[in-house]
C-alpha cells in the first residue's frame, strides 16, 4: 500500500486542478475594463464553471464512495455449499473397490500409474495406493494423507499409511453435491490471492492486460492499440480495457455499451487503482469473472470454474487447463468446451501462444500443453446440483432454522447424510426397474413413475432420495410430495394396536375375514374386499398380515376402535391429520413416501423413534462450528408389540405377499417388508428394512390413473433390486425381555413343540401365550420338557 | 475527459480516509438463524468458536430438544465401552478426551460417528445416555439407555448400568415411582 501514497498521480492532478479557478480570474481581468456586458458574461461563465466543477466534484465523490462501498464491504453473497458424508474408511468397512473408484472418481481424483500429487491413486488388483487431499470437517482438519488399501471381496480388509503402519480410521474428504445459491443465479466459490496460480496470473495478464503492474487503472496505450487494430479491421476485434476497467465493468456497472459508461468505468478504474492494491483487485477480478452457465446457474470466478469444467480445485489445474479457463473469458458460451470443444482448443492455444510471446512459458511448455486434450470432466460432475432431490430435503430442513438470504450469501458450508453410493444404486434400480415393469406388463412407455427414500435404521440419517425415474430433473419431488393413498402399508399399525393389548390379542389369536357391509355416517355404505375377492374364515393375526387379508384387518380394526389406530400412527411420526373413517384402516390414508419411511423407521428401530435428517453439521464461513443436528431417539412404542409385528414382517417376505423378492434376494436375509396396493392399482408400495437400513418405493402415474401393478408386482421389483444393490445385512431382531418365543401348533394356536408338524415359533408378550397344549404334544409324549424348553428360550 | 479525470484523482488522492489500503473484507457478517423458526434451535446468536446443536423438527415430530449445555460435570461412564473394531475404539478413545476436554458436543458427534460404524453396539449407546445425562437432557439420556437395554442382550452389568442411568434420568425429572422402578430392576 506504501506505493499508493506515494505515488504522484494525486498530487499532480491536484495542481493540474487548482489552476483552473486562476485561468478563470485571468478572463476576468482581461475583459472586465469597463464593458458591464462583458463583466457580466465572464461573472456567468465563472459561476458556470464553479457549478459544473462542484456538481462533477459531487459526482466523483458519489461515484468514489461507491468503488469503496462496494469494495471494503461484502463484495458478493456466497452460496452455501452442500456436501455429501465423508466416506470412513477402516479396517472391516463394508466397501468393495467399485463402491471405492466411484468414491474417488466422485472426488475428481485421477488415476495415475503411481501416486506422487495430490488427489491421485493407483491400483494393482485388489491393492490401492491413494494419495488424499486435505479437508477441513466441522469438527477439525483431516491432513493429505498417502494410503495403502486392500481390499477383499466386499471389505475393505486393510487401511496402512504408505510406510505400512496400520490406520484406524480415516475420513476422505466430504463429496459436493451442490450449492444453495440466491434468486439471481450467481454461483461461485471464493479463493483468495495466494490461491491463484502463477501461471493463470500470468496467461491473465499476457491475454487480457499486459501492463497491469505498471498502469494506473486505465491503459491508455491499450486503448491506442485497440483502436487501431479495430479501425484496420474494419470491426470490433480487440478490447482495450485493463483487468481493472473490467472488473468495475462487472462489479458496478450495467452491460450497456454507451460513452457515458465507458467513461464512468474509467474514472472509477482510476479510483480503485489508487486505493487499492494489484493483488486485492485481481483477487477480486478472479472472483467476479463470469466462466460460464449451468441452466440457471451463473459460474462466477475461477474457483467455481476449476470445479464445475474440471471437478476439482484450482490447485490442482495444470498448464492446459489454466489457459483454457483464460481463454474463456473472452466468451464463455462461444468457447464453452462442452459445446464447442475445437473453438475452445483454438483459444486455449492462442491464449497458450500468447503466453509464450509475453515470456511467461517456455516454447516446450508451450507445446506440451498445446498436445494436450481440454481435459474437461464428465458433465455429471463439477459442483453442479447432483441430487436435486435431496437437496430439496436438506433445503426444507435448513429452512426450519435459517434464513434464505443466510443460505444463499453467508457462506455456509452443509455437511448432510447423503450416501452417494446409496442414491445412485437407487436411481438406477428404480429407472431400470420402471422401465423392466413397463415392457414386461405392456404398459405405455415413460408413464409410470416412482419415488424412493433411503435411510439408517438406528440413527434416522437420510442416505437417499430418489424423486423420479429422471433423478437429475430437479421439478415435482414424489419422494417428498407426492402424497399417495398407502394402501396395506397401514396393516402393520392395525396389527401393532391390537398387539399392545396382549389379553386380547397375540399372533395367534383368531379373527374372522368375512364379509364387512357397514353403513357410513353419510348414509353410504362400504362393503371391502379382499383382493382375491374370497374370504378365508377364521385366521390368525399372524396368517392375515402375512397374507393381507382386508376383511381380517377391518374386522380387527372395527373392534380395536379407529382411534387406537390413529392414536399409535402418532407415535409412530405420522404429524399429518388423518381423517379418522374405517377405510383408513385399508390405507385409505395419504402420505408421502418420506412420511412413509419414518413410519417404518420407528418399526424397524423396535419403537424407537429417530426423526429423519438430512443435516449433520453446519459450519460458518470462516471454519467455525455453527450447529449441529445430533441423533435423538425416543422411545415411542414398547419394544415387545412391535418385535411381534417385525417377527410378522419377516414372515410376509419368507411366505407372504413379499415371497416375490426370492428373486433379488436369499432367504437368509430374514428381510422384512410390507406390499401396499389401493383402488385399481393406482399406487404401488413396497416398504421394509434390512438390518441398518430402511427402504420405502412408490411406483404409480403423475395423473393418478392406474398404474397397473400390484404392491408386489411393481414397487416390490424396485426395492428388490435397490436392496441387492445395496448388498443387505441380514436382518437380526433382538428379542426384547418381555418376548417369549414358544412352539405353538399353527392349526389350533395351541401349545406344541418342535417336532410336531405344523409347530411354528411364534413370539408372545410375556404371559400371554397359549397355555393349554395341543393334542400332538401328549402324542409325541416329550410335550413337558419341550413346552418348558420352549417357554424359556 | 481532463477535468473529470483530474477531479476524480483529487477525490482518490486526497481523501486519506481510514479505509485506504486497508485490506477488502470478504467475508460477510454471521449467519443470524430466522427468527420465526420452529424453537428448534436454542440459540438466538452464535457465539464464535462454540457450536450449538438443534434437534430436527421437520416431517416426523414437534417435540424439541434442551440445548447442549458445554460446561458440565465430568462422569466417567458406568460401563467402559468396547468393540473389535479398531475405528470404533479410536473414536471412543477421542470422545473420552473430548469429554474431559469439556468439548461435549464434540465427544457427542465422535461417538455418534461410531455408532454410525457399529449402529448396535450397545455399550456405544450407553456412552452416549450417559453424556446426556451429564447435560442434564435427561428425557432423552433415559431413551438412549433404553435404546442401549435393547441391544444389550444378556450383558447383565451393561442392563444394570442403563437402568441406573434411567432411575437418576427419572429422579431429575421428578418421576420419582418409575425412578424406584429403575432402581429396583438395576440391582
Amino acid at each position: 500500500m506504501a506505493r499508493k501514497s506515494t505515488r504522484p498521480a494525486g498530487r499532480s492532478s491536484t495542481r493540474k486542478n487548482t489552476a483552473r479557478p486562476a485561468r478563470g480570474a485571468g478572463g476576468r481581468k482581461r475583459g472586465g475594463a469597463g464593458k458591464r456586458s462583458g463583466y457580466r458574461w465572464s461573472t456567468r461563465l465563472l459561476a458556470l464553471t464553479l457549478l459544473f466543477s462542484l456538481i462533477t466534484g459531487v459526482y466523483l465523490l458519489y461515484l468514489d464512495h461507491q468503488v469503496q462501498v462496494k469494495f471494503d464491504g461484502k463484495r458478493w453473497s456466497i452460496p452455501a455449499r452442500v456436501y455429501a458424508r465423508p466416506l470412513e474408511l477402516y479396517a472391516g468397512a463394508r466397501i468393495g473397490p467399485e463402491q471405492f473408484i466411484e468414491e474417488l472418481n466422485r472426488l475428481g481424483y485421477r488415476k495415475v500409474r503411481h501416486p506422487e500429487a495430490q488427489a491421485s491413486w493407483s491400483r494393482n488388483n485388489s491393492r490401492f495406493l491413494v494419495r488424499t487431499r486435505p479437508f477441513t470437517f466441522w469438527d477439525g482438519a483431516e491432513p493429505g494423507r498417502y494410503l495403502d488399501l486392500r481390499f477383499e471381496g466386499d471389505r475393505l480388509a486393510g487401511l496402512f499409511d504408505a510406510g505400512g503402519a496400520p490406520q484406524a480410521l480415516v475420513r476422505l474428504e466430504a463429496p459436493e453435491i451442490g450449492s444453495i445459491y440466491p434468486s439471481h443465479n450467481e454461483d461461485r466459490l471464493l479463493i483468495s490471492r495466494d490461491q491463484l496460480p502463477a501461471l493463470l496470473v500470468q496467461g491473465l495478464v499476457a491475454v487480457e492486460d499486459r501492463s497491469f503492474y505498471s498502469h494506473h487503472g486505465v491503459d491508455p496505450k491499450a486503448i491506442l492499440r485497440a483502436l487501431l487494430a479495430n479501425v484496420r479491421a474494419g470491426e470490433l476485434v480487440q478490447g482495450g480495457s485493463t483487468l481493472t476497467q473490467q472488473l468495475i465493468k462487472n462489479l458496478y456497472l450495467s452491460r450497456e455499451r454507451t460513452l457515458w459508461r465507458k467513461l464512468n468505468e474509467a474514472v472509477m478504474a482510476l479510483m480503485l487503482d489508487a486505493r487499492y492494491g494489484k493483488d486485492e483487485i485481481l483477487e477480486a477480478y478472479a472472483n467476479e469473472i463470469y466462466l460460464g452457465q449451468d441452466g440457471s446457474r451463473a459460474i462466477h470466478g475461477f474457483g467455481l470454474a476449476s470445479r464445475f469444467y474440471f471437478n476439482r480445485p484450482l490447485v490442482e489445474l495444470d498448464l492446459p487447463r489454466l489457459a483454457l479457463l483464460v481463454g474463456m473469458i473472452r466468451g464463455p458460451s462461444l468457447y464453452d468446451p462442452r459445446r464447442h470443444p475445437e473453438r475452445a482448443k483454438k483459444r486455449r492455444d492462442l491464449v497458450l501462444e500468447m503466453m509464450r510471446q509475453q515470456g511467461a512459458i517456455s516454447e516446450r511448455q508451450k507445446q506440451q500443453a498445446v498436445d494436450s486434450p481440454l481435459g474437461i470432466g464428465n458433465p455429471g460432475s463439477g459442483g453442479e446440483v447432483r441430487y436435486p432431490a435431496f437437496l430439496s430435503l436438506v433445503r426444507r430442513q435448513l429452512h426450519n432454522d435459517y434464513r434464505e438470504e443466510d443460505l444463499t450469501s453467508e457462506g455456509l458450508r452443509i455437511f448432510t447424510t447423503l450416501d452417494p453410493w446409496v442414491q445412485e444404486q437407487s436411481e438406477k434400480a428404480l429407472a431400470g426397474r420402471l422401465f423392466q415393469l413397463e415392457k414386461n406388463h405392456r404398459l405405455p412407455a415413460g408413464k409410470l413413475q416412482g419415488a424412493a427414500v433411503v435411510a439408517a435404521t438406528g440413527s434416522g440419517e437420510v442416505l437417499a432420495v430418489v424423486s423420479g425415474r429422471n433423478a437429475d430433473f430437479s421439478g415435482f419431488n414424489r419422494a417428498l410430495d407426492a402424497v399417495r393413498p398407502i394402501g396395506s402399508l397401514i396393516k402393520p399399525v392395525v396389527y401393532l394396536a391390537a398387539l399392545m393389548q396382549p389379553r386380547r390379542y397375540t399372533l395367534t389369536t383368531r379373527i374372522e375375514d368375512a364379509p364387512v357391509n357397514l353403513k357410513l355416517a353419510g348414509g353410504k355404505r362400504w362393503t371391502p374386499d379382499n383382493y382375491d375377492r374370497k374370504s378365508h374364515g377364521s385366521v390368525t393375526l399372524f396368517q392375515s398380515l402375512t397374507h393381507s387379508y382386508n376383511l381380517a384387518t377391518v374386522n380387527l380394526g372395527l373392534d380395536l376402535g379407529l382411534d387406537a389406530v390413529t392414536g399409535l400412527l402418532t407415535d409412530l411420526g405420522i404429524t399429518r391429520k388423518v381423517e379418522v373413517v374405517p377405510a383408513l384402516l385399508l390405507g385409505a390414508l395419504s402420505l408421502s413416501p418420506l412420511e412413509v419411511t419414518q413410519l417404518y423407521q420407528t418399526l424397524a428401530a423396535g419403537g424407537f423413534r429417530s426423526p429423519l435428517r438430512a443435516i449433520r453439521e453446519v459450519q460458518a464461513q470462516d471454519g467455525s462450528a455453527l450447529q449441529r443436528y445430533p441423533l435423538t431417539v425416543r422411545q415411542s412404542v414398547d419394544q415387545g408389540p412391535v418385535y411381534l409385528v417385525n417377527r410378522n414382517l419377516q414372515e410376509v417376505v419368507s411366505t407372504g405377499t413379499g415371497r416375490g423378492l426370492s428373486a433379488f434376494l436369499p432367504a437368509d436375509l430374514h428381510l422384512a417388508g410390507k406390499t401396499g396396493t389401493t383402488d385399481e392399482l393406482r399406487d404401488s408400495w413396497f416398504a421394509g428394512f434390512d438390518n441398518d437400513r430402511v427402504a420405502v418405493v412408490w411406483v404409480g402415474r403423475d395423473d393418478n390413473s392406474p398404474a397397473g401393478l400390484t404392491g408386489s408386482q411393481g414397487a416390490m421389483q424396485v426395492w428388490g433390486d435397490l436392496m441387492r444393490r445395496l448388498k443387505p445385512d441380514p436382518l437380526n431382531l433382538p428379542e426384547p425381555a418381555s418376548v417369549d418365543s414358544v412352539w405353538v401348533d399353527a392349526d389350533s394356536g395351541l401349545l406344541a413343540d418342535e417336532h410336531c408338524a405344523n409347530a411354528a415359533l411364534i413370539p408372545y408378550l410375556k404371559g400371554s401365550a397359549p397355555v393349554t397344549a395341543s393334542s400332538c404334544v401328549s402324542r409325541s409324549g416329550q410335550g413337558i420338557g419341550d413346552f418348558i424348553r420352549g417357554f424359556f428360550e | 475527459m481532463c477535468i473529470v479525470i483530474g477531479a476524480a484523482l483529487v477525490s482518490a488522492g486526497c481523501s486519506t480516509g481510514p479505509r485506504r489500503g486497508a485490506p477488502a473484507p470478504v467475508v460477510g457478517s454471521q449467519p443470524v438463524p430466522a427468527s420465526a423458526s420452529r424453537g428448534a434451535v436454542e440459540s438466538s446468536a452464535y457465539p464464535a468458536g462454540e457450536s450449538t446443536e438443534a434437534e430436527i423438527t421437520p416431517y416426523a415430530t414437534g417435540e424439541s430438544m434442551p440445548a447442549e449445555i458445554t460446561s458440565t460435570p465430568m462422569q466417567a461412564p458406568a460401563v467402559p465401552a468396547h468393540s473389535n473394531n479398531s475405528a470404533v475404539l479410536a473414536l471412543l478413545s477421542n470422545a473420552g478426551t473430548q469429554q474431559q476436554d469439556g468439548d461435549i458436543a464434540g465427544a457427542a458427534a465422535t461417538l455418534e460417528r461410531a455408532l454410525r460404524i457399529e449402529p448396535r453396539n450397545a455399550r456405544l449407546w450407553h456412552r452416549l445416555a450417559s453424556l446426556r445425562l451429564d447435560q442434564k437432557q435427561y428425557r432423552m439420556a433415559a431413551d438412549l439407555a433404553d435404546k442401549s437395554n435393547s441391544l444389550a442382550r444378556g450383558d447383565g452389568d451393561l442392563t444394570r448400568a442403563n437402568w441406573r442411568l434411567i432411575a437418576r434420568a427419572r429422579s431429575a425429572l421428578g418421576e420419582s415411582a418409575a425412578a424406584r422402578d429403575a432402581w429396583l430392576r438395576a440391582r
